[in-house]
């Protein structure tokens, strides 16, 4: 049974280094990998769902949602976020090229619903995209973690 | 009237985007409207009047569909999303 999902500061990677995009979902879903939620199996399944389905999950301009189905590989819900150093190109004619990679691993249908709305509230104010961008440091990624699980406070 | 939010798997970004469309209808007072999620090979099981969807899925639609359908390029802009949601609604209104 999950808990109440939230977004640690470990899962939030500013400035980090891709060469390409699959390397771009390699690196923004360590953190998850690490802290055992989800299994490199979740990786691999988020990466061939791009080959598969194409680049549609760069579903705004910089911005891609790495995802797969909810599988055994999901051990735990959560997400994680990167900003990248050096943007990459996932393929998508008007979106690419892509410096924020949202991960999302669910365990069912519905367990990471009230997580991905607080993220996309966060999302969708462009300021918060902006300071997201500029942020360098660990007390900005604490900062930007806080404001997400805490809603619209 | 009924409006399904298509993506390749049906648990994110379409999930996504019907958070952002359910928000604009709210604020616009149009809380009857109902938005469901779909992905792209269930979509002739799930009848809408609206779907809505990303370029890259788009060219794959069933070609009947297809005159029904939004193509977003920003699923989290709400202005963006409100402003290819609402004439789209006002066309079927008025038909």
């Amino acid at each position: 049974m999950d808990t109440d999902p939230k977004l640690s500061v470990d899962e939030v990677q500013l400035k980090a280094h891709a060469s390409n995009w699959e390397e771009a979902i390699q690196v923004a879903a360590k953190p998850l990998v690490d802290g055992k939620k989800i299994t490199n199996d979740y990786v691999t399944a988020m990466i061939d769902s791009v080959k598969k389905l194409g680049p549609y999950i760069v579903i705004a301009p910089g911005l891609a949602l790495g995802h797969a189905r909810p599988s055994e590989a999901v051990h735990q819900t959560g997400f994680a976020i990167a900003t990248l150093a050096e943007p990459v190109k996932f393929g998508n004619k008007d979106n690419d090229p892509v410096d924020l990679v949202v991960i999302l691993a669910s365990t069912s249908d519905t367990a990471h619903l009230s997580l991905l709305q607080k993220i996309v509230m966060f999302l969708n104010d462009s300021q918060n995209l902006e300071t997201l961008r500029c942020a360098k440091t660990r007390e900005d990624a604490k900062h930007i973690a806080e404001q997400i699980n805490g809603g619209d406070q | 009237m009924k409006i399904i939010a298509v993506c390749g798997l049906g648990v994110g970004s379409s999930v996504i985007a019907k958070m952002n469309i359910e928000s604009i209808l709210s604020e616009e007072g149009k809380d009857e409207v109902d938005v469901d999620t779909v992905d792209l090979g269930s979509i002739r099981s799930a009848p809408a009047d609206i779907y809505v969807t990303t370029r890259e899925l788009f060219e794959d639609f069933p070609e009947e569909d297809k005159e029904k359908t939004i193509v977003l390029t920003n699923f989290v802009d709400k202005n963006d999303i409100k402003a290819h949601l609402d004439p789209k609604m006002a066309e079927l209104e008025n038909k």
